[in-house]
């Protein structure tokens, strides 16, 4: 910083002349601006002089000009002597070049910090991820059912390598093993999770959950803005009680498989809604995917519970239509796009 | 079951996938949801089929199934008049692209004409 304090250039941009004049003059203009020579020194070409006598053509006589000073800009100092503000920014325009990032993180230790910010913003907690961490020993053990202190194990790796702290958005997938029985050994690091605005959980127990809620996911709570559920377990009302939970959400995504038993299908009578505290915003997306309950349905539950919904964009995947419309009812004051699909649930459904 | 999306009345866009041509619904069901909408800033229509049989040669029947492109068509060009509006047809995979584009602007020559056609082949951006 201390080379750009003894910069006496221009710090700022000098007006550009906004006649169309010659190029000669432009020059000067921009001299005068840049090197804050007088103004009455430019010889002004407009307007132009009026011809002596227009019989006449002669020749116009160049103006003399100092030649142009051609000389290369000497850059002095590098990179780092950019404010951290610009790097982060940089950085930042490289969010999805993750080859980028990594090379640039192994550059230097200014580098390092800025990239890995970037780099680890999205965190996977996956099954795969967490099986190769698993010693012989371990996975013997995992196989024969005892996992409490193995499910989570790669929370472990996580947290040695200091990367908890950045993320952003966090993608669960241990398939069943996400359990507060599983997790708790692991909890301490869970709670370094205190920035997450996205969160996906695939096969959440939900009912677990929702028994020790604000020892898990108290952290999370006050930045999440978007929830991604794949498959969660648990009754109709635990699912909704559970995403009530987070008072700022504007996302919410919903995934349900589809059971091949009918018996399987959930219901739930009209009179046990959940008792929800602080109704979510819910401004932003809503994706339903596989919902098909037909009475007491999740999406007609969700449809009635009290509060606003302001979702201004709706993505329906394999619902069915009946239990589209209380959705699309429940949220016409905001709604500015609707995404449906026919016909392919159709054939699901012939085969069912 | 058409959608009812009459009060709705901000609604910009609607996005309708389905299977090309073997969409088990009343083929006026299209007809019947754009019907509903009132929405004065309504300006996008979006259909992203699957399923393109692979050889879609004219006269091939599946455009059918969607029935009534004469009156989707005039509706779309209406609105255009009024506000502006742009048709999307999207398709991941189409073998004969120029047989899958003539023919879908052969259904709404209208608003073909008005260069408010648009055609999107690859990946649906989402799923």
């Amino acid at each position: 910083m201390e080379k750009f304090r003894k910069f006496d250039g221009p710090q700022w941009t000098p007006d550009l002349p906004t006649d169309s004049r010659s190029t000669d003059h432009t020059l000067h203009r921009w001299r005068s601006a840049i090197f804050r020579e007088p103004e009455n020194e430019v010889v002004s070409h407009y307007p132009p002089p009026e011809p002596a006598n227009e019989s006449t053509e002669e020749p116009r006589t160049p103006e003399v000009e100092p030649p142009p000073d051609l000389t290369p800009a000497t850059i002095s100092g590098t990179w780092k002597v950019l404010p951290q503000e610009l790097i982060n920014y940089i950085f930042f325009m490289l969010n999805d070049d993750l080859r980028s990032l990594k090379a640039c993180s192994s550059t230097c230790k200014l580098m390092f910090a800025s990239a890995r910010r970037i780099i680890h913003q999205k965190i996977y907690l996956s099954f795969e991820k967490n099986w190769e961490l698993l010693t012989l020993t371990e996975r013997r053990r995992y196989l024969s059912e005892d996992r409490v202190g193995l499910a989570v194990k790669v929370l472990s790796e996580l947290a040695a390598r200091g990367v908890l702290p950045y993320a952003r958005q966090l993608f669960i997938n241990l398939e069943r093993d996400f359990t507060p029985t599983n997790l708790q050994p692991f909890n301490h690091h869970f709670q370094c999770f205190d920035r997450i605005q996205e969160l996906t959980i695939s096969m959440l127990d939900t009912p677990g959950f929702l028994e020790s809620f604000d020892t898990y996911f108290a952290n999370i709570v006050p930045t999440l803005r978007s929830l991604h559920l794949e498959g969660p377990t648990g009754e109709t009302r635990d699912i909704l009680d559970f995403i009530c939970r987070f008072p700022y959400l504007d996302d919410l995504s919903l995934k349900m498989s589809i059971p091949t038993d009918p018996r399987d299908r959930r219901t739930w009578s009209s009179g046990t809604l959940p008792v929800i505290k602080c109704m979510p915003p819910f401004r932003g997306r809503l994706r339903l995917d596989g919902i098909i309950e037909r009475r007491g349905s999740l999406l007609q539950q969700l449809a009635s519970l009290p509060g606003k919904r302001r979702f201004r964009s709706i993505v329906f995947r394999n619902c069915e239509s009946e239990t589209e419309q209380p959705i699309i009812d429940a949220c016409c004051g905001t709604l500015e796009s609707v995404s449906t699909t026919w016909g392919k649930f159709s054939k699901c459904r012939s085969t069912l | 079951m058409p959608l009812n999306l009459t009060d709705a009345r901000n609604l910009r866009s609607l996005t309708l996938r389905a299977a090309f041509g073997v969409i088990s619904l009343p083929n006026d069901v299209l007809f019947q949801t754009l019907s509903t909408i009132t929405s004065p800033l309504f300006s996008e229509f979006v259909l992203e089929v699957d399923s393109v049989p692979m050889n879609l040669e004219p006269g091939n029947d599946a455009w059918r199934w969607w029935g009534r492109w004469a009156e989707l068509d005039e509706m779309f060009e209406r609105i255009d008049m009024e506000r502006g509006f742009r048709v999307v047809f999207r398709a991941e995979e189409v073998d004969r692209e120029s047989n899958f584009t003539a023919q879908a602007e052969g259904q709404l020559p209208l608003i073909t004409a008005r260069k408010r056609v648009v055609f999107e082949i690859g990946p649906f951006p989402e799923k």
